[in-house]
Order: C-alpha cells, then sequence, then structure tokens
C-alpha cells in the first residue's frame, strides 16, 4: 500500500506537466492579446509592438513556456499583464473561497444522497423507492444555472424574499459566511447528489444479495446494523469513484454560482483572465483548479485501501 | 405432537411447512409441508439432491427466506415452546445467532471482507450477551482457540481474505457457538472444501455439539457424512420429506426406491469392489410443475398406479423408520407420523 501510495505521488508530476502545457497553450489559440486590446481597443498606448515587447509577448513562444514553467516550480506565478500585481496575491484571496464552495456542495450532497441510496435499496420497488428514483433522475437533468436563476427570481417575485447576497468572509463572520455559502453550495449539489443517489443504491442491492449479508442476518443483527455496518462499506468503494469524479463538476458549478451570487471566488476571475488575455492571471487559476481535481483523485485512490483491506495489504 | 405450551418434548418441532417462491411464471413449491422434530443434542441430517428444497427448509426455521419472492405459506415451527413463525421480528432477532445458529456452504463468501474477523465474532457476543470491550475480546480468543486457530489474538485483528477456506469455515463455526446456541444449522458445511480439511470440520462441528450438547441439523448432499455423523437421517425429495429413520435403518434398509437409488450411486467401503455404481433415470422434477402423484413416480422403476394416483403419505415401515411409497412401504403398514 505504501509503494503504492508513493508511485501515486510521482505520478503526478509528469501529469502537471502536462497540464502546465495545456494550460499555456490553451489561450494562445484565442486569436488577439493583452497588448492588442490595450492599443487597439482602449488606446493606453500608441505603439503596439513596444507594449507586447514590453509585456514580454514577442519572446519566442517556447522560451515563454519554459520562463514561466521555471517560475512556477519555483514559486513565481507570473505578473498580471494588465496592472502588474502578483498573481499569486489574488489568487491566495480567492481559491479558498471557491475550494469552500466547492467541497461544501460536495460534503452536502453526500450526507443527503448517501443515506437516501441506503434507504432506497433497502425498500426496493416500493412506492418511495420509485419516488427517489424518478426525482434522482429530475434532479440530475436540472441546469445548476437555470436552478439558480429560479430560486433567486421566483421567491422574490411572488413573496417579496431573495437570498441573502453580499459578503462576509468566514473570519469576519463565520455564521453569515456559511449561510451566504449554504444556497450556492445546495444548488451545486443537486445533481451530484443524485449521481451518488443512484451509485449507493445500485450498489446496496448488489451487496445485499452477498452471502455475508445472510450471515449477518443469521447473527440476529438489526436491520439497521446490517444496513450501515456489513452492507454499506462494502457499497462505498464505487460510491467513493463516483465522488471523486464529481469533483471536477462541484469546481466548475462553482464557478457559474460565484457568477451568480456575487461571489469573490476564482470564477469571475478566471472569466475576466480570459476576457482579457491575461496570460499569467489565467495560467495560475487553470493550474490550481486541475491541482485541486489531481489531489482529489489522489485522495480518492488511497481511500479505497482504506475501505477496503484487501487493497491495503496488497 | 407437542402442542403449544406442553412441556416440549423436543428441542424443535417443524409441522407442515410450505415454503413457495412466487415468481411470473408460477409458484415454485420449494418446500412443500414437511414435519420433522429435533431432540436436544442430537445430529440430525437433511439429505437430498441440489434444489430438493433442503437449504429452503432451514432457512424457514430462521426465517430468512428472501421475500419477496419467498414466502412461508404455511407450517409451524415450534422451539422451546414459541411458534417460530408467529414471534415478531425483534423477538426473532434475539434467536437467531444466540440460540439457534447458522453456518453456511461458502466460507469465502459468508464472512464479511471488509470487517476484521474479531469484529464479526464479537458483534454477536456484544448483542446477544451484552459483553463489551475487553471482555468480548478474550470470549473471541477462547472461541477461536476453541475451534483449532492458533495465534488467535493476532488472528483476530486481520481480515477473511487472510484465512484458508477451511480457516474461514472455522471462524464461520466460532461465530455460530459464540453464543452457545441451542441448535446448529449446518448448511453444506464442508461441499465448498477439500475432502481432507471436510473431514477435519464435520469432526470439529462432532466434537463441538458433543460437548456443549448443542443439537445440529447438517444438511448435505453426502451419503458418507451422514453415515458417520447422524444419528438420525431425513430424505428429501422435491420439497418432501420421503424417508426418515435412524442412520442404521437408512444404510441398511432403505424403503424408499430414491433412498436406494442414491444408495447405489455411492460406493461403499463394505462392499464387493466390482459392484457397479447405478445411476438414478431421469431428472430432478420441475419444481413449478410436479408430476400426479409420487413425485417420484415418473422415475421409479416400481411405480403402480396408485403412485400417479395419490400422492402417499409418510408409512410406519418400523420403529421410527417411516417412507413414503406405497409399493415398497404401503404393503407392510399404515400411515405414520
Amino acid at each position: 500500500m505504501r509503494t503504492y501510495a508513493i508511485q501515486r505521488v510521482l505520478l503526478l508530476i509528469p501529469t502537471l506537466l502536462v497540464l502546465s502545457f495545456i494550460a499555456f497553450a490553451l489561450i494562445r489559440f484565442i486569436p488577439g492579446d493583452a497588448a492588442l486590446l490595450m492599443t487597439e481597443e482602449l488606446g493606453y498606448a500608441p505603439n503596439l509592438e513596444k507594449l507586447q515587447e514590453r509585456l514580454g509577448l514577442t519572446e519566442p513562444i517556447h522560451i515563454q513556456y519554459f520562463k514561466w514553467v521555471g517560475g512556477f516550480f519555483r514559486g513565481d506565478f507570473g505578473r498580471s499583464l494588465w496592472d502588474g500585481s502578483p498573481a499569486a496575491d489574488e489568487l491566495v484571496r480567492r481559491l479558498p473561497v471557491t475550494l469552500e464552495l466547492a467541497f461544501f456542495s460536495l460534503f452536502l450532497s453526500a450526507i443527503v444522497a448517501i443515506p437516501i441510496g441506503v434507504f432506497s435499496a433497502m425498500r426496493q420497488d416500493t412506492k418511495s423507492d420509485y419516488i427517489v428514483r424518478s426525482t434522482v433522475v429530475l434532479a440530475d437533468a436540472v441546469p445548476h444555472f437555470w436552478l439558480a436563476t429560479l430560486i433567486l427570481v421566483l421567491p422574490a417575485v411572488y413573496i417579496g424574499w431573495s437570498p441573502p447576497v453580499g459578503w462576509h468572509s468566514l473570519s469576519e463572520d463565520p455564521v453569515k459566511h456559511l449561510l451566504l455559502l449554504l444556497l450556492p453550495a445546495s444548488i451545486i449539489s443537486v445533481s451530484s447528489a443524485a449521481s451518488l443517489v443512484r451509485i449507493t443504491r445500485t450498489m446496496m442491492l448488489e451487496v445485499l444479495r452477498q452471502e455475508y449479508i445472510r450471515t449477518a442476518w443469521s447473527k440476529g443483527l438489526s436491520e439497521r446494523s446490517i444496513m450501515y455496518r456489513h452492507a454499506l462499506k462494502n457499497a462505498l468503494i464505487p460510491v467513493v469513484t463516483v465522488f471523486g469524479l464529481r469533483v471536477p463538476n462541484a469546481l466548475n458549478g462553482s464557478v457559474v454560482m460565484e457568477a451568480v451570487f456575487g461571489i469573490p471566488g476564482l470564477g469571475r476571475w478566471t472569466i475576466d483572465a480570459i476576457h482579457f488575455r491575461d496570460y499569467p492571471q489565467l495560467q495560475v487559476a487553470l493550474m490550481f483548479t486541475a491541482i485541486t481535481v489531481l489531489i482529489a483523485n489522489l485522495i480518492v485512490d488511497l481511500a479505497y485501501g482504506w475501505l477496503d483491506p484487501r487493497v491495503r495489504y496488497r | 405432537m407437542t402442542e403449544f405450551g406442553d412441556v416440549p418434548e423436543y428441542l424443535l418441532t417443524v409441522e407442515g411447512l410450505k415454503t413457495h417462491f412466487f415468481s411470473r411464471s408460477g409458484v415454485v413449491k420449494a418446500v412443500d409441508g414437511i414435519s420433522y422434530d429435533v431432540r436436544e443434542g442430537e445430529t440430525l441430517a437433511i439429505v437430498g439432491e441440489s434444489g430438493c428444497g433442503k437449504s429452503v427448509g432451514a432457512l424457514s426455521i430462521m426465517r430468512l427466506v428472501s421475500s419477496p419472492p419467498g414466502r412461508i405459506v404455511d407450517g409451524r415451527v415450534l422451539f422451546d415452546g414459541a411458534d417460530l413463525l408467529e414471534v415478531s421480528e425483534s423477538q426473532m432477532r434475539t434467536i437467531r445467532g444466540n440460540r439457534i445458529a447458522m453456518i453456511f456452504q461458502e466460507p469465502m463468501t459468508s464472512l464479511n471482507p471488509v470487517l476484521t474477523i474479531g469484529k464479526q465474532i464479537t458483534e454477536s457476543l456484544e448483542l446477544h450477551l451484552k459483553m463489551q470491550g475487553a471482555e468480548a475480546q478474550k470470549r473471541a480468543v477462547e472461541l477461536l482457540e476453541m475451534v483449532g486457530i492458533p495465534d488467535a489474538p493476532s488472528r483476530l485483528k486481520q481480515y477473511p481474505h487472510q484465512f484458508s477456506g477451511g480457516m474461514r469455515q472455522r471462524v464461520m463455526i466460532a461465530m455460530a457457538m459464540s453464543c452457545n446456541p441451542r441448535l446448529l444449522i449446518a448448511d453444506e458445511p464442508t461441499t465448498a472444501l477439500d475432502v481432507t480439511i471436510q473431514a477435519q470440520i464435520l469432526e470439529l462441528i462432532k466434537n463441538l455439539s458433543a460437548q456443549l450438547g448443542t443439537a445440529v441439523i447438517i444438511i448435505t448432499h453426502n451419503l458418507g457424512v451422514v453415515a458417520r455423523y447422524a444419528d438420525r437421517v431425513n430424505v428429501m425429495y422435491a420439497g418432501k420429506i420421503i424417508e426418515r429413520g435412524t442412520a442404521i435403518d437408512i444404510y441398511e434398509n432403505p424403503q424408499h426406491p430414491y433412498t436406494q437409488g442414491l444408495l447405489d450411486s455411492v460406493p461403499r467401503l463394505d462392499e464387493d469392489r466390482k459392484r457397479k455404481l447405478e445411476s438414478i433415470e431421469g431428472m430432478p422434477p420441475d419444481l413449478m410443475n410436479l408430476p400426479a402423484g409420487c413425485a417420484f413416480q415418473p422415475r421409479c422403476k416400481y411405480a403402480i398406479e396408485r403412485c400417479v394416483e395419490e400422492t402417499p403419505p409418510l408409512l410406519t415401515v418400523g420403529d421410527g423408520h417411516t417412507a413414503a411409497c406405497w409399493v415398497t412401504a404401503g404393503s407392510t403398514s399404515e400411515v405414520g407420523a
């Protein structure tokens, strides 16, 4: 297991290199650069070439790449092309907000979905199971931006209530902070919860057919301890996989919800960077989003060992 | 037969038990009216080929038949003066694993792969005997030692995949015996094991039952097991008991043509080596669509007209020996138990 963990961590290095290449190349496919925007559209400076040179955009592309990657691995994330501020400063403020929102939503979806999935499996083919299953299909199909719009607009129109807006940081006012995040996090969690309910239910049904469950019944255990102690731990392995797969989704959802609810996370900042061709800013945003996903996947892989002793002792 | 409330003559009395499976294409009568009893401390073997209802019959005693599609449609299961088919589910849970325990055929899959052996043993102790922490651990060590697993304290921390098949079945036995049950139901306990291990496991069950006074119902299709370990035998065919007697009755003097056929199909040490092994002609019947009269009649070389017209009940052929056959038992006896 330890060798496996070490291998798995080492594998992050080549993955990161490939990612850095993609993050670097992607935005450069969009025509136009920051200098062009500054001179032609905003008239900041009369001379395009000079400005491009000053911003380092005239250097050969591979030199630009190696400079950036070199800096990145030394902890220098570059400066914004527009205001010259270090991209890291803003990142440090914004990344935690996005992570918090994304993982808060994942946490919500897990604590709601797993018990529902277990319940639905226990009551297979009953009315409650059908209700759960059809709700899940619906929940999976609703796009979160649409749901967010409805939740913002409908109560405002009909009962004159609107969800809290504005921003309070965690250190400033923890209660208000969590209340602010609760609604957007719940909206993001809907579709993740739907897939988690489905996989939990399917896996529980699979596990409940196993002979060791019959053994557990023959010992006189209660349904509750059979479900949660004997069955769920076996069923959880694929559930954890799906949970891991939902991490990019939750980050994606956060970006949208930040825009809808005016939350100062990575989302707006990333979109602005694309808009203004602020290469260093976008690259650092993409890299850290990707690193988050990689770390989440790493944790998922290591969690298998915790859940399944057969993996642990290999 | 014992009436409800009487001092029970038997530890367990099964009366007219019927367990049917309801599927879209019809009703499968897996167990179709079986009656038998088990005395304190004795070993009863239930013998029959695959699909004759012997496992379902045993699971019905524990009320563990999966429902749907299975349902116990009729009968009584008297244990300690109470009808187990009538008691509440929570009362039933205090009996399962405590006073009646069960071990299964497949030790590879009967233990939970993600829980330690220690956890799986101590949970019964905690549940039924209200033991806790160190006390339960100590008892678990004793149990593993009792079933012959060396190095018990460290084995408790291990998972099922770290045990061999025979060792897992020993763990199952330790789990089953943990609360000193009055009755142990062993459903084909050795079928999935190597021949050498089979004998060890059976000896272990026999010794423990003698030592602790536990009655055993052993379900098997292995007649060798029956000869060596059983006091009494029920032979089942197509959801019914078709012959019952002591192990000696069944071996020395089988009355039902099916029992005779079964015995002719296995080699025996006490006879001429040149004897050709016989097989029973035909196939076991479809439980959804049983033949008229005696279920064995289409395969039976002695079948007469009455066999098709009327299902034979168990007829007495000797002291405590009954067989459900018009031909071999019908001529000499009257309707028995």
